[in-house]
């Protein structure tokens, strides 16, 4: 039994609204403090002043230039991740699978690597991984011989060794770098998100990537199921699994553009939310974002403000407060677990 | 009123023929058996005739229509399937699994929910699931699985029954409530029924036809009383049978 035994058919609505409450006040009150502390600490009472009637000042600066969107591009990157590991698991009917598994980040990386290496920045960045991004699914895609049939085990495998090889070559990259560029590179790895580039529409992708999850939901947890028995059930199985992967993808591909390879959330989260509510993905995949948004936007809080003014990798903090928080979890469910 | 009609039907199953040029006609009403030996194909030629998979050549036709012209959804409603075995990486519940079977009737955001919860009751009731709702489903035995199975086949109520071995794991008491209360369900629809079954007993006395399996794309179809004797079972099982007659039925047992 899941933790609080929440599941649309024998939970009442009101639970259900609860938790999504409460999910959406931590998620504020999270970005609140987040706005408030740094390297220069605005009051909670200023940062609401400011967010409501944006008057002129530092103060207003900071928050509304500097850290919002950095807030926003944290919650959007975080969520992001979350939904695609929760996509990810189920289409690839493994739990240790999660956003990166596919060598869609590692594709990513190589290529904003190679322009970091020539001194390119902005836009070439974000242009490079771009490519490399889409060229790992397309390249999965097909050796993996997905057009005809889909073979979790295969795209598995298939993106297993892609990610392999871009790792080879990330490793290749940082050993011929000179050691000025180094740094730049190591924190791009590490995922962080001061790279975000404000303005963007980055932030669409998850919208509507979060009402195509919706829409496929109660097809994807017949697939947890099984292809057979999703297919029998009415389930068009190859559309939904080509679908998913594609939308997985390319959450993943923007996630990583936007501010590197953050590992932890999309692995731990997706988990996480599994412990606590069960594995209806109607629940699941919305609860997964924000739960996602919540711990990046968090852990980045501690990042800019733990050694401020030096900036810790918010990866580093992604893992060192997951960590213990899923291991308590798992206990104390692997506990009420037994029947 | 129901019919399947299996036209010229080739099936293999990588390089190995199972049937060749195979005709089938299943009217409402009927019960059919399918018999045979260990991989002679019995599971392949049932997901074919559910259109999980594509024949070589022929067609299937269900209701005068191509099964692979349905659509998903619309085939759900006329056809349920029983597997041998199920999957959970990531389980649900029992009530959770035995409403997946209302997937064909639902719109997005299930609508007609109480309506089906009460139907989702009934159908663990009668299974003698109504205590288990709350459980995991990874945590049931293999015979409260199978019949959580059959629960979620009741929700689906499709016109034609194909069921892969129903009364695996299942004990004496259990067998026989579960092949009952699925034959008045088949009954009451006016539909039809094909299932694989180790126990030529239980064909004999829940079937109307059968079909053997002997192998070498060979197959053996016609009703119970007409297919199913000693010399077709010695030579399907290739193994000696004693036939034993009691209360006017015949029954038969590896020698």
């Amino acid at each position: 039994m899941a933790l609080l035994n929440v599941n649309l058919h024998s939970t009442p609505r009101y639970r259900i609204v609860l938790l999504f409450g409460a999910l959406i006040a931590a998620a504020a009150i999270t970005g609140l403090v987040s706005l408030a502390g740094g390297s220069v600490t605005v009051p909670l009472r200023e940062v609401i002043d400011i967010l409501i009637e944006r008057p002129p000042g530092i103060n207003s600066q900071i928050v509304l230039d500097l850290r919002l969107p950095r807030v926003i591009s944290g919650f959007v990157v975080g969520g992001m991740l979350a939904l695609a590991g929760a996509l990810m698991q189920v289409l690839l009917r493994n739990p240790l699978a999660e956003p990166y598994i596919l060598g869609v980040s590692g594709g990513a990386s190589v290529f904003a690597l190679l322009a970091i290496s020539m001194g390119l920045a902005g836009v070439w960045l974000t242009l490079g991984a771009c490519f490399g991004a889409l060229l790992t699914m397309f390249m999965v895609f097909v050796f993996s011989g997905s057009g005809a049939g889909w073979n979790p085990l295969k795209v598995l495998l298939t993106g297993v060794v892609i990610a392999a090889g871009w790792g080879a070559v990330i490793s290749f990259l940082l050993a011929v770098s000179p050691a000025a560029k180094l740094h730049n590179m190591l924190f791009w790895l590490m995922g962080d998100l001061s790279f975000s580039q404000p303005g963007g529409h980055y932030y669409l992708v998850l919208i509507v990537a979060v009402i195509l999850a919706m829409y496929f939901s109660r097809g994807l947890n017949l697939l947890a199921v099984g292809d057979l028995q999703a297919a029998a059930l009415g389930v068009s199985v190859n559309r939904l699994r080509i679908i998913t992967y594609f939308l997985a993808s390319i959450l993943t591909a923007t996630a990583v553009i936007q501010a590197g390879s953050i590992g932890f959330i999309g692995l731990i989260i997706p988990h996480a939310v599994r412990l606590l509510i069960g594995n209806d993905n109607r629940l699941l995949l919305p609860a997964s974002v924000l739960a996602g948004g919540i711990l990046l936007v968090f852990a980045d809080m501690l990042a800019r403000t733990l050694l401020a003014p030096r900036q810790l990798p918010v990866g580093v903090l992604t893992a060192l407060i997951g960590v213990p928080v899923f291991l308590l979890l798992l206990q104390s469910t692997a506990a009420r677990q037994r029947p | 009123m129901l019919t399947v009609n299996a036209e010229a039907l080739t099936v293999s199953i990588g390089q190995k023929l199972i049937c060749r040029d195979f005709d089938l006609e299943i009217r409402a009403g009927e019960h059919w058996g399918m018999l045979g030996g260990n991989g002679v194909g019995k599971t392949t030629l049932l997901h074919t005739l559910a259109g999980l998979r594509k024949p070589v050549s022929g067609r299937i036709m269900l209701d005068d229509i191509d099964l692979q012209d349905y659509r998903r959804l619309r085939l759900a409603r006329k056809v349920g399937v029983l597997f041998q075995d199920s999957q959970d990486t990531f389980p649900a519940t029992v009530k959770e699994t035995v409403l997946a079977g209302r997937f064909p009737y639902q719109s997005f955001w299930p609508g007609g929910q109480r309506e089906d919860v009460i139907l989702a009751d009934a159908a663990l009731a009668q299974l003698n699931l109504a205590q288990m709702q709350d459980r995991q489903v990874d945590t049931m035995s293999g015979g409260e699985r199978r019949r959580l199975a059959i629960a979620t086949l009741l929700l689906q109520d499709p016109g034609l029954w194909l069921l892969d071995e129903p009364t695996n794991h299942l004990d004496f008491h259990h067998q026989i409530q579960v092949l009952d209360l699925i034959s008045r369900r088949v009954r009451d629809r006016n539909g039809a029924l094909l299932m694989v079954l180790h126990d030529v007993n239980l064909i004999s006395r829940y079937c109307s036809h059968a079909i053997l399996m002997p192998g070498q794309e060979q197959l053996l179809c016609g009703e119970v009383a007409e297919v199913i004797n000693k010399a077709n079972l010695e030579n399907l099982y290739r193994h000696p049978i004693h036939e034993i007659s009691s209360a006017g039925r015949k029954y038969y047992f590896p020698a």
